[in-house]
């Protein structure tokens, strides 16, 4: 018997497949609240560069009704490539790009009864922590459209946040995922590296770069991330082994009559970060706030001294931005991207079409690549920055040997102004929390707390490698306590 | 050290991205102010330290090289210019 549910376009994704499953719901006349959504936000909020035909939306999504995803509409960062929509990165360079394959991601979303609805506003090639994409338009922040939607993945947490899709994919190769989660006040997970296929991600820094999902709740995070962790022979760097599932320790947790997750759980934490100059006194504030609740609910607290995190974000501007240089050289303006008119000669041609396709953060990011991989600097910078991530990988390895998780704030402020950061390393700053578990590896989620002055604010919880269900498992048991993530903006309450 | 503007244009040259006269100064600005962020760097305990490519250390997955699908099609629909199977380039030679 169907039954009516007030907001359903804000319930969690777990939510409305269980409703849809248990024939409450029907799959299209959910779809079709978010495409009325999407239809009525998109062109102030630009969440979407992209978006599939409404018509055959919902023509999936009622024959996916009982598949795990139950036909849900689903939004793909737009540096996932798709064979139904363009796939730009948010780039001049690939206007227009339609992709002759599916990314990894894409093919398992779609197996699984998942709705491609549309491609979703991004930082070019994923350089950038605010998403104020100058060529496609920038991601007004649903909380406040005057502040960023962080980046680069902006458009999928403001998409979500503006409940105009239940959950949205997203990379992290520095704080992407989290970031704009943290800035927007959902929920976005970034898995072990090497977990979720990065075929048809198209690559900024191969060996930093993690697919995710952002979505409401640490709950969806663990179902979704169940549906398309798998290996990949497509992908060299995907892991080989089977992945162990998240999503029965959630629902076990769920079963238990006293929730004690938190009992026996040692959670370390990093004072030197908290008493970081650039760290908000609120975020700090928020952080305590946080810890107290665990602590009430049977967590210990470890101080935890990381020397070499001092070094992370320095070690990984170079590292990435080597990556990139490397990367972005198949932009060539032959197979596919922007051609410039009328090329002289060869030279002319990938010259002028990389001048002309990419913007100025990629360019910088470019140039600072290629300088510190040149000869008589590859030593002094790109060597010493592996050097550095070994040894920040064995800080953590230490710490991990007496703690089960390490609980930070996600960033050092609230979501800035719009145009309010035009400095390059000051915007780099802003990353400072979240590069550490890119250069480690490691599984990381950010979960929103409290808000500030209608502001959301996100903490992070980072696990050893591949211990991803316990990072969800802990980020759930702290929802199962709270609210804050259930929060919505006041967008289209009237819809 | 710092880069000046003829370094910028020396690398651009490298990295094959034209950049207009008057943003060399802008980049050189730019990347020197990176340069001399990232150089606290030199200053880390790395001695005896091997560099770490990837935090994945499992050994890459290797699959047989064979092609399982190809359409010619969707091959060259993303480029300006190609004729008989061959993309086509300003003459080399």
């Amino acid at each position: 018997m169907p039954i009516t549910i007030v907001d359903i376009h804000k319930q969690p994704l777990t939510t409305l497949v269980d409703l849809i499953h248990q024939q409450k719901l029907q799959a299209s006349e959910v779809t079709d609240i978010f495409l009325r959504r999407i239809k009525a936000f998109n062109s102030d909020n630009k969440s979407f560069l992209a978006l599939a035909e409404p018509a055959q939306v919902l023509e999936k999504s009622a024959l996916n009704a009982k598949l795990p995803l139950a036909g849900l509409p689903i939004a793909q960062k737009d540096l996932f490539c798709t064979q139904q929509l363009p796939t730009t990165c948010g780039s001049k360079m690939l206007e227009g790009f339609m992709s002759p394959f599916d990314a990894d991601i894409v093919c398992a979303t779609a197996e699984a009864g998942g709705v491609l609805v549309g491609k979703t506003n991004m930082d070019e090639f994923a350089m950038g922590s605010t998403s104020e994409n100058l060529y496609f338009g920038a991601v007004a922040n649903p909380w406040n459209p005057d502040r960023v939607a962080g980046g680069s993945s902006g458009g999928s947490a403001a998409a979500v946040a503006a409940s105009m899709v239940p959950l949205a994919t997203a990379s992290d190769t520095g704080g992407s995922i989290r970031q704009p989660a943290a800035f927007c006040g959902v929920t976005g997970f970034k898995p072990t590296y090497g977990s979720i296929s990065r075929w048809g991600m198209v690559a900024y820094a191969s060996s930093l770069d993690q697919a995710g999902p952002i979505a409401r709740t640490a709950q969806d995070c663990a179902y979704y991330l169940d549906l398309v962790n798998r290996p990949d022979s497509k992908d060299s760097t995907c892991a080989k082994h089977t992945r162990t599932a998240s999503y029965p320790t959630i629902q076990a947790m769920n079963a238990e009559t006293k929730p004690q997750y938190f009992n026996n759980k040692t959670i370390g934490f990093l004072p030197t970060w908290l008493a970081h100059e650039g760290l908000d006194p609120i975020i700090g504030q928020r952080f305590n706030d946080t810890k107290a609740l665990m602590e009430s609910q049977g967590a210990v607290f470890k101080p935890l001294e990381l020397p070499s995190l001092f070094y992370a974000l320095a070690a990984y501007y170079i590292l990435a931005s080597a990556e990139a240089s490397s990367n972005l050289s198949r932009f060539d303006g032959i197979r596919f991207g922007h051609q410039c008119q009328n090329p002289k000669n060869l030279v002319d041609l990938y010259t002028r079409s990389r001048q002309e396709g990419f913007g100025s953060e990629v360019k910088r990011r470019i140039l600072t690549g290629t300088f510190v991989l040149s000869e008589g600097f590859f030593d002094a910078y790109y060597k010493q920055a592996q050097k550095i991530r070994r040894l920040i990988k064995n800080d953590f390895d230490k710490a991990f040997a007496s703690v089960d998780l390490i609980l930070t704030p996600t960033t050092p402020t609230t979501a800035f102004t719009t145009g309010q950061v035009s400095d390059p390393v000051e915007v780099y700053l802003q990353d400072i929390f979240t590069i550490p578990a890119n250069l480690a590896g490691l599984p990381a989620i950010s979960f929103p707390v409290e808000p500030h002055q209608g502001l959301p604010i996100g903490m992070q919880l980072m696990g050893q490698r591949w211990q991803d269900t316990q990072v969800l498992a802990l980020a759930h048991a702290y929802q199962m306590q709270t609210q804050w993530h259930l929060a919505t903006p006041e967008v289209g309450e009237a819809l | 050290m710092s880069l000046t503007p003829k370094d910028i244009k020396a690398l651009a040259r490298l990295a094959r991205l034209g950049v207009d006269k008057s943003e060399l100064e802008l980049f050189a600005n730019d990347v020197n102010r990176i340069v001399d962020w990232v150089s606290i760097l030199k200053a880390a305990p790395t001695q005896g330290l091997a560099p770490l490519a990837t935090p994945n250390e499992e050994p890459c997955t290797l699959r047989p090289d064979v092609v399982e699908t190809s359409s010619s099609e969707r091959r060259f629909n993303n480029a300006q210019r190609y004729q008989d199977g061959f993309f086509l380039v300003p003459q080399v030679i």
